[in-house]
Formats: C-alpha cells, sequence, structure tokens
C-alpha cells in the first residue's frame, strides 16, 4: 500500500479476509491488544527526543527498545530468546542527563512491560552503607526493596570502593551484586558517576563490570546546546531575552566553559546560572509602580553579567 | 502497569470527514483548556505539544480547500473520563490518525500514513467511524470499514455521521444509506451531540472489555 499499489479500501478488505483466515485457524483473535501500550511505549521515546543533545544516549535507548521488542518476538514465534539484562553503567559529570534519562527508561521499561512499576530510586553510598556489622545489607536490601518493580539508581557508585576491603563498602556491593541476580526480572541497577572515577571502579571489580550489558556515557554539553537548555528552560518559565542578554549569558558560559570546571559543560550551570537571572530581574523591577507584560518578561544583559 | 486499563479509542474515517475537529470539540466538552497533544509521523517520530485547544482547532482543523491541515500521521491525546456518579475517572487517549482515501494516493507521505492508520486499526479495541457527509454519503471505504470493524464487540464500535449541522434535505446524508441508518448524527458545533458521544464511550467503559 506505502508503494501505491494498493487503495485503502483494497488493504482492508485484505486485512479481514486475512483475520477472517487466522480466526478460523486458531479461534484467536489476531485484534484485540490494544494501542494504547503502544502509544505509551512512542510517548517515552518522545520525552527522550526532546531532551537536548545526548544523540549518542538515544541512539542507545533505540537499540535496547528495538532489541528488546525483536527479543519478545523471537520468543512469540518459539525461538531462543536471551534473558533481557538491563543493569547499566552511566558515566559523565553531574548535570549531563543522567537521572532525567533513567526516570525516562523507568517509565519505558514500564510500559514495555518489563517492570511493573517502572519508578526511580535515586541512592547514594550514605543510604547503602551502615556503621557496624550486618548494618550495610540491611541497609542495601532496604532500598533494593524499595527499588522493586523499578530502577535502583546508585549515584557516585566508585565511593562504595572508597575505604578498600575492610570498609563495609564491600559488603553493599556484594548485596547489590546477589539482589542482581535474584531480582533481575524485578529490578534494574544504573550505577552512575564520573567517567574516570567509574572506570577505575569498575576495574578494580571486575567481576562487576561483567555483569552490566549496557554502557552509557554521558558528555559535556557545548556552548551551543547549553543555549538551546537555555532557551527551553526560558521558554517553559515565560521569561524572554531582553536586547543583548542572551549574547551575556552565551559569553559567560563560553567562560566557564574555557576555565574548564567539572561543572561547566552541564545543565544545572544554566539552570542556576537562569535563576541567578531571574532574582536579579525581580530585584531590579521590585520597586517600580507600573510594569508591562513585557517588562516582566524580559531578563536584561544585565541581569547575566557575572 | 496501572490495575486498570486505560480506554482507547481509534478515530478514522475518509480525509475531511472531521476527525480532528471531533477530538478536539471532544477534549473540549470534557472541560479541559489546554491539551498535550502527541503527534508520530508516519516515520515514527513523535513529538508532542502542549496548547489550548482553541489554538489547536486553528491549527490542525483542515477546512475546505485547504490541504495544508491534512492530518499527516496520528495525533492523540490522554484525557480523564468520568467514569459515571461515584465511579471516580479513567483515562482515555483518543486517537485521530490519517483520513482514508477512495483510491490510491498520489502522495508518498499521504499514502504512508494511510498504511499507518490501518496497522492501528488492526489492533484497536475500540473505534470510532466518523462519516463524511461530502459527495453523496457513505462510500465504498465507509462499507469496508464497516465489515472490517463490525465484530468488534457491543458498544465498541461507534458510527457517527460528521457534519449534522449542515442541512443535507433535512437528514445528514449519513443516514441517507440504509446501513449507515444507525449512525449517530453528530456535529462538533453542537455540545449536545459531543455529550452523546461522550454518554456512548462512558457506557462502552462500564461495559465488560472485550476478552484478550
Amino acid at each position: 500500500m506505502e508503494r501505491g499499489t494498493l487503495s485503502p479500501i483494497d488493504a482492508l478488505r485484505l486485512m479481514q479476509r486475512e483475520r477472517a483466515e487466522s480466526a478460523v485457524a486458531d479461534k484467536g483473535l489476531p485484534r484485540g491488544e490494544g494501542i494504547d501500550q503502544e502509544l505509551r511505549v512512542r510517548q517515552a521515546l518522545a520525552e527522550l527526543d526532546e531532551l537536548i543533545g545526548l544523540e549518542r544516549v538515544k541512539a542507545t535507548v533505540r537499540e535496547i527498545h528495538a532489541y528488546m521488542r525483536i527479543q519478545s518476538r523471537r520468543r512469540a514465534a518459539g525461538l531462543a530468546a536471551d534473558a533481557l539484562v538491563l543493569h547499566m553503567i552511566f558515566r559523565g559529570n553531574p548535570g549531563t542527563g543522567k537521572t532525567t534519562v533513567a526516570r525516562i527508561l523507568g517509565r519505558l521499561f514500564c510500559e514495555l512491560g518489563v517492570l511493573s512499576q517502572g519508578h526511580l530510586v535515586e541512592v547514594e553510598r550514605a543510604d547503602l552503607v551502615g556503621e557496624y556489622i550486618g548494618h550495610t545489607a540491611q541497609k542495601t536490601r532496604e532500598q533494593l526493596r524499595r527499588a522493586e518493580g523499578g530502577i535502583l539508581f546508585i549515584d557516585e557508585a566508585y565511593a562504595l570502593a572508597r575505604g578498600g576491603n575492610k570498609d563495609f563498602g564491600k559488603e553493599a556491593i556484594d548485596t547489590l551484586v546477589k539482589a542482581m541476580e535474584d531480582m533481575k526480572d524485578r529490578l534494574v541497577l544504573i550505577l552512575a558517576g564520573y567517567q574516570n572515577e567509574m572506570g577505575r571502579f569498575l576495574e578494580s571489580n571486575p567481576g562487576l563490570r561483567s555483569r552490566f550489558p549496557i554502557h552509557i556515557d554521558f558528555p559535556d554539553f557545548d556552548t551551543q546546546h547549553l543555549m538551546a537548555i537555555a532557551d527551553q528552560m526560558l521558554g517553559k518559565r515565560e521569561y524572554t531575552y531582553g536586547s543583548g542578554a542572551r549574547e551575556t549569558l552565551e559569553a559567560e558560559l563560553e567562560r566557564r566553559l574555557r576555565d574548564g570546571s567539572r561543572n561547566a559543560g552541564n545543565a544545572r550551570l544554566v539552570r542556576n546560572l537562569l535563576e541567578k537571572a531571574i532574582r536579579r530581574h525581580a530585584l531590579r523591577l521590585a520597586d517600580r509602580d507600573s510594569l508591562s507584560r513585557d517588562e516582566l518578561m524580559a531578563l536584561g544583559r544585565e541581569d547575566f553579567l557575572p | 502497569m496501572s490495575a486498570q486499563r486505560p480506554l482507547e479509542c481509534l478515530i478514522v474515517g475518509a480525509p475531511g470527514a472531521g476527525k480532528t475537529l471531533l477530538a478536539l470539540s471532544l477534549i473540549e466538552a470534557l472541560g479541559y483548556r489546554d491539551v498535550r497533544i502527541y503527534h508520530e509521523d508516519p516515520k515514527g517520530k513523535v513529538t508532542s505539544r502542549s496548547w489550548p485547544i482553541a489554538e489547536a482547532k486553528q491549527a490542525l482543523v483542515a477546512r475546505e480547500g485547504n490541504h495544508g491541515t491534512t492530518t499527516r500521521g496520528l495525533q492523540w491525546a490522554t484525557v480523564e473520563l468520568p467514569a459515571g456518579f461515584g465511579r471516580g475517572k479513567r483515562s482515555l487517549t483518543l486517537v485521530d490518525s490519517a483520513g482514508l482515501g477512495a483510491g490510491i494516493e498520489n502522495d508518498a507521505a499521504l499514502r504512508a500514513a494511510e498504511a499507518q492508520t490501518l496497522r492501528l486499526l488492526r489492533r484497536a479495541t475500540m473505534v470510532i467511524h466518523l462519516i463524511s457527509p461530502a459527495e453523496g454519503g457513505p462510500g465504498t471505504l465507509d462499507e469496508v470499514l464497516r465489515g472490517y470493524c463490525g465484530d468488534l464487540p457491543q458498544g465498541r464500535y461507534l458510527q457517527l455521521a460528521s457534519k449534522a449541522d449542515l442541512s443535507h434535505g433535512g437528514r445528514t446524508i449519513g443516514q441517507s444509506a440504509a446501513a449507515f441508518r444507525d449512525a449517530l448524527p453528530v456535529s462538533a458545533l453542537r455540545r449536545k451531540d459531543l455529550g452523546r458521544v461522550l454518554q456512548r464511550l462512558r457506557r462502552s467503559l462500564s461495559e465488560r472489555p472485550p476478552a484478550v
């Protein structure tokens, strides 16, 4: 039909015949699995697409999605299908989208029927590691229980290896590894952290590395992406740039990127700069009696100066 | 996954039958002023946008001689539908599809959009079939659609004759053909018609969902 050899009418007739035949064959209904679930999957993917940048991340998520669909169709066709192991490593600086992507993945896996809830439980070392013998396993199991049916997201996971073999962090890792096997149908574990630290962490725990089939790198954003993020954030909050304001923000972001601080290439920096500008804008206008709609919206050049 | 499966409803019909206007008007009749609309082009790219319904109508509804706004692809929105007295609400996803032409479409993109509509129709559990009053009543396409949807459980296939506000010799053209005598005449411009459609949707909510 897409090739232009079949009209919708003929296609419908064909579909009807096809269905009548399969209904005779197995009395089954080939219809009825519904379209809502499929649409929700697409909504989750659309949310991902609307994030700025992150092209590699988006491509990887689409690969995972395609893989999951094909595995389930292989299963339906009676072919050997791999068990889905979806534990992941996220590497990147803070503010590069790791948590945001994890949250969307939770929804996607839930809509695909892989996870029953798809919620995200975000923890760090202090939530897992206890203070006395036996305390750690108990704390870690408690977090695993909370995350059951969803995603357990461990931020700065490399900190679990801090303090060497005598540290209770080791006990947390062992408990997690056991849970990854026992709960593999009910839980997705994501370990996140800075690129270098995560690299060292996995090198020192080779057994751990092999248990995470999916590795995703979150690169820093460049100025162009940061500006697109800023535009999106301003739009959502119903602010605009006054004359010269956008250029000033861009110059400031470039300066920070050149300085090369760890937090330079991230969305949180943009958020902070915008919030500072919004507060300055408010202060600047607070004593004015009459304000137009435009004035209430437009952030000035001076609001963005360092 | 939610305990209760959300209701979904696919709106199909010939191009220009008024599917988009009907979908937006139903959402409006439920008391919504703004709506997040998801759009999927035939290549599978999904985008979304929140906007006031009045604005969406301006931008998305096809008008006479204006093919720039022919729906190309799928559009859908999820809204809350009150399930009836004391029974709370259920979410309803209204899916607006690209119209199905009578012949083979020249434009490849529109052909792809038609194929997309049929792929969804194959799996839909509830269908609103909008019959256009244009050119002398329901055509072969409407007949074939009716045949295809005929095996949907009671209440899950709804025939509507659109543009009932336009006068066609006293009755809507949808009713002029015997096979479509039961089609409910509706005008997206009349609140009471929309109320009637919502009533039907609500009723199908309370019925047992089809066995899957």
